[in-house]
């Protein structure tokens, strides 16, 4: 996995919501049919630096069954950078499209 | 059975020792597991294999701690917040100070010496504060400070600007009522009296003041109330005063007699009692009353623009509204110019109360005291010197005892302490012994400094540190300010030895560096420096009492008059006696006072010369010794008043080659020279000054001057003074023997040369201490040196010498320096000292450098033979064995 998809991934994951971690990683899991397998050692330091930075925010809620639940939630500025870096990976992704046009062979 | 909290528990237990991954952070993870497991478990997995699984894919502890170490060093790394920082630093801090105390208990030599040099150099900047604090806030208590302004005048005399307190007595009035600026403006005049009480004649000052004095002045009664100033028969008090009349007893209520010009006699009650004045007080009173009462009892004409008061505060609305009164007050010159023509006051100016400018020292007849610069000056370099003699001091040492721990110092390099941590650890060692040497010092300035100087100075200090926010502040300041100076060198130094060359045994030490030797000597010179301007001085005021006066005072007695009419009656009564040879009449006295005039020479410029009026009688019985001419015609008084006794000097200055016959003008009379005087001292100045004897046509005499016949001087004096109090039962006795009419300038200048000869005892102790520190760690250094050298059969005095060359030579060095810095320093210590006791000096020989050279070598000898005896006593056999 890209280490630099990681963050804009992160912030799309929680655009729609708050989420815990276990939550994110099954959400992941799903949409991306098993391809993201994220260890919570990597989860979580990730989800730390960008509340550090400042993109997220976190909170305790009780939940029905067992021990408290860590939320995460996208902050404005999170926002901000989620658009900036979407628009940033659309158009890498037309240039891709472009250069990767299907009569263009890779393999030799 | 599977036990799934067991298993939680154990899983969390192995985070307990992690750095990286907090508490919170487990906490999230185990909810993550505990999620995880519990959807497995519902897809049909057993709970121990969920558990498993879970587990497997959630990645081991070393994963765990280093992707979560990572985001949190970046963030060390970046910018943590203060908070954070500081908790990250706490740790280390602690641990700094925790060795910090073990290393100083460890060694304790060095730690007590540089404790106690520190705690004096502190004890004295505690002191320095003190005094500057109270010095510089003279007046300062007083409410609405920046509104009260007193009252000066310039005026012109003798082609000199001259700035004066004293204000032309109508003013005040006037001002109340031409200026509605002024809120008030208050009149205080001094007038000297003489106080009776029961049976106790003493001579005191009353300061008359206006009604409105507590509304201006911020002086809270302890007992009595302020009105009693518009009641004419009330006096208030000060607490000082209550103390010496009525120690035991409520001085309200109590009557005490007012004496005014030895004439008028009044009654008074005692209405009030001021509080203690605190110690930064320069204006000050003992009684007040009220000022009214003063022209009836004709002291002065309060309405006559020729009369002058003490002083005039002047209390505005506005502080800024003082320019228009100054600038609206010049109108008033006019007036005071046609009353006082030989005063024409040129201006008049206003000085803040409360906070007055700096110059404020050099108005005349002030009424409250203003600080003077030299002795904040003179305070201050002693505390600068002492400070530094105590850096130098720590910062040999602490290389001389780096020697002892470079095994230290190595294995925290191997171990991977960085530069900056090994300079920390020794800056927090310095801290700390800084901070204990500022408790010593406070407890030593307590206990001795402020004693001290309060035995010494007129100036009375309160040691007071609670409730003083500033004191604090300054000292903390000052404790690190000085920690951080004199530790910089030393823990950089340290900590840049190489670990290899400590553990080869060839790090090269501080020893042999020339610093460690620059501060040796630098040390000493202070030292050398300090002690020679004591030797000078207390030299200079053994000079002082062995001068010959140019008179011989041994048999004169001499009683001050409290009015010239006294005289007449009292001259005739001593007579009598049989003790008594001759009285004579004198307006000024020699040693007392005297005027100084300008005598304009024919042929442009002038001398100025003292001038005594005197009774024809007064140079023959002063003992003057005559060179030419003669003395007084004493039986003409028309030839007497006609002619004039000049001194050697006056010939000089004159360039007259045959004084005898000469004529000079004094008064607008023409006076002959009929006799000369050899240079006699008048108050102990460096050169004699042009002097003249004149006879003036009254006898007002001031002074009524006793030659004595036997050698039963004192019983003499005590029957004079038997005679004066039934005489004058309502004048205080003044009287005193020539010999003692110098002893304040004595004891002034002796308070000088004390201070000065405490400083250098205090410069010599610290850099003998430093001396003792370093000679103790060299020969710590090279006992198996030692050892070796006694065993081969070296005798005790070849070992002291061979140790110690080096000091020696460094003392020699010291001397050397100091003695070109004292020769060219002298003139301005001397000028210094001048400043605040005018008397001559010696001149400069090399015996108070001789004799100071002994002190300090026989100081520091000590210092080194207490080492010698050390090694004299030490058998080589154990030293040898121990290494």
């Amino acid at each position: 996995m890209l280490a630099a998809a990681m963050e804009p991934l992160m912030l799309s994951l929680l655009a729609d919501g708050p989420k815990y971690g276990y939550q994110i990683i099954k959400k992941a899991r799903a949409i991306s049919g098993d391809q993201i397998q994220w260890s919570n050692s990597k989860l979580y330091p990730l989800l730390h630096q960008l509340e550090y930075d400042g993109l997220v925010e976190s909170y305790w809620q009780p939940s029905d069954a067992g021990p408290d639940r860590k939320y995460y939630r996208i902050k404005p500025r999170g926002k901000k950078a989620l658009v900036k870096t979407r628009n940033e990976w659309l158009s890498m992704n037309q240039i891709f499209a472009t250069l990767w046009t299907p009569g263009l062979s890779l393999e030799s | 059975m599977f036990n799934l909290d067991h298993a939680v528990a154990s899983w969390r237990h192995q985070f307990k020792h992690t750095r990286t991954v907090t508490e919170a952070d487990v906490d999230e993870m185990e909810r993550h597991l505990r999620d995880h497991v519990e959807d497995l478990h519902s897809n049909g997995l057993d709970l121990q294999t969920a558990f498993n699984s879970a587990l497997c894919e959630m990645g081991g502890l070393t994963d765990s701690e280093s992707e979560f170490g990572k985001v949190k060093w970046s963030r060390i790394r970046h910018n943590r917040s203060i908070g954070e920082e500081m908790a990250a630093w706490r740790g280390m801090a602690f641990n700094y100070l925790k060795v910090a105390m073990r290393t100083l208990m460890r060694n304790p030599v060095p730690t007590s010496i540089n404790v106690l040099g520190m705690a004096i150099a502190l004890a004295c900047c505690v002191l320095v504060f003190f005094f500057l604090t109270s010095w510089h806030s003279m007046d300062s208590y007083h409410k609405d400070g920046d509104r009260i302004f007193l009252a000066q005048h310039e005026v012109i005399q003798n082609q000199n600007l001259e700035v004066w307190g004293r204000i032309p007595a109508p003013v005040g009035p006037a001002l109340e009522r031409d200026f509605p600026q002024v809120e008030h403006a208050l009149r205080v005049n001094y007038h000297g009296v003489s106080i009776q009480h029961e049976n106790r004649l003493f001579r005191e000052g009353i300061i008359f003041v206006d009604e409105d004095f507590f509304d201006v002045l911020s002086f809270p009664l302890r007992s009595g109330s302020a009105t009693a100033l518009a009641d004419p028969y009330s006096v208030i008090i000060s607490d000082k005063t209550a103390q010496k009349y009525f120690p035991d007893t409520n001085p309200i209520g109590q009557e005490i007699s007012v004496i005014v010009d030895n004439q008028t006699r009044i009654d008074v009650t005692v209405a009030g009692v001021a509080e203690p004045f605190p110690s930064n007080t320069g204006f000050r009173f003992d009684f007040l009353m009220g000022f009214d009462r003063m022209s009836e009892l004709n002291v002065l004409d309060a309405e006559d623009w020729a009369t002058m008061i003490s002083g005039l505060f002047v209390k505005v609305r506005n502080p800024d509204d003082i320019v228009t009164v100054a600038d609206g007050m010049q109108s008033y010159l006019d007036v005071q110019h046609s009353a006082r023509p030989d005063w024409p006051i040129s201006r008049f100016t206003f000085d803040n109360f409360t906070n007055p400018s700096s110059d404020a020292y050099l108005v005349q007849g002030r009424v409250a005291e203003a600080a003077h610069p030299a002795l904040s000056i003179m305070f201050i370099v002693m505390a600068v010197f002492m400070l530094s003699l105590s850096c130098f001091n720590y910062i040999n040492i602490s290389l001389g005892s780096a020697s002892r721990r470079l095994k230290e110092i190595g294995l925290r390099k191997v171990a991977g302490g960085s530069r900056l941590q090994l300079a920390l650890q020794f800056m927090t060692e310095n801290i700390v012994l800084c901070v204990v040497a500022l408790l010593v010092g406070i407890v030593v300035c307590r206990a001795f400094l402020v004693p001290l100087f309060n035995s010494l100075f007129i100036l009375q200090l309160e040691f007071s540190i609670a409730g003083r926010p500033d004191f604090w502040i300054y000292m903390i300041s000052l404790v690190l300010f000085v920690g951080i100076i004199s530790g910089l060198y030393p823990s950089l130094y340290v900590a840049s030895f190489r670990p290899a060359a400590i553990f080869r045994g060839k790090q090269k030490l501080a020893d042999n560096a020339w610093f460690t030797n620059a501060f040796l000597v630098f040390q000493f010179v202070l030292a050398f420096v300090t002690v020679i301007f004591g030797v000078v001085l207390t030299m200079n005021s053994r000079y002082l009492v062995q001068q010959d006066w140019g008179y011989d005072p041994g048999n004169l007695l001499v009683v001050e008059l409290q009015e010239s009419s006294q005289y007449d009656v009292l001259a005739p009564a001593l007579t009598s006696n049989p003790g008594v040879a001759s009285v004579v009449g004198a307006q000024n006295h020699i040693g007392q006072d005297v005027n100084i005039v300008d005598y304009e020479l024919p042929e442009g410029g002038s001398v100025s010369m003292l001038r005594f009026d005197v009774s024809p009688e007064y140079p023959e019985a002063m003992n003057l010794r005559l060179s030419r001419g003669s003395f007084f015609n004493i039986s003409s008084a028309a030839s007497a008043g006609s002619s004039t006794i000049v001194n050697e000097r006056l010939v000089q200055s004159m360039a007259w080659d045959e004084p005898i016959g000469k004529t000079i003008t004094v008064d607008s009379t023409e006076r002959t020279v009929v006799g000369v005087v050899e240079d006699f001292s008048f108050f102990l100045l460096a050169e004699p000054l042009p002097a003249l004897f004149v006879v003036p046509e009254n006898t007002d005499y001031n002074y009524a001057v006793i030659s004595g016949t036997g050698s039963r001087l004192d019983v003499t004096s005590k029957e004079i003074e038997a005679t004066f109090a039934t005489l004058f039962p309502e004048s205080v006795y003044s009287g005193f023997s020539q010999e003692n009419v110098y002893d304040d300038v004595y004891s002034q200048y002796n308070t000088v040369v004390n201070a000065f000869n405490y400083l250098s005892a205090l410069a010599l102790l610290i850099a003998c201490m430093g001396l003792f520190g370093l000679v103790a760690q060299n020969i710590a250094r090279r006992t198996k040196e030692i050892g070796v050298r006694k065993v081969v059969g070296a005798s005790l005095s070849r070992i002291a010498f061979t140790i110690n060359r080096r000091y020696l030579q460094l003392l020699g060095v010291a001397a050397l320096v100091a003695t070109v810095i004292s020769v060219l320093a002298l003139s301005v210590i001397l000028s210094v000292v001048r400043g605040i006791v005018p008397v001559a000096h010696m001149p400069l020989t090399p015996l108070p450098f001789s004799v100071a050279y002994a002190i300090v070598l026989l100081t520091a000898g000590v210092a080194i033979l207490l080492h010698v005896y050390k090694i004299a006593q030490a058998n080589p056999a154990e030293t040898l064995r121990a290494h």
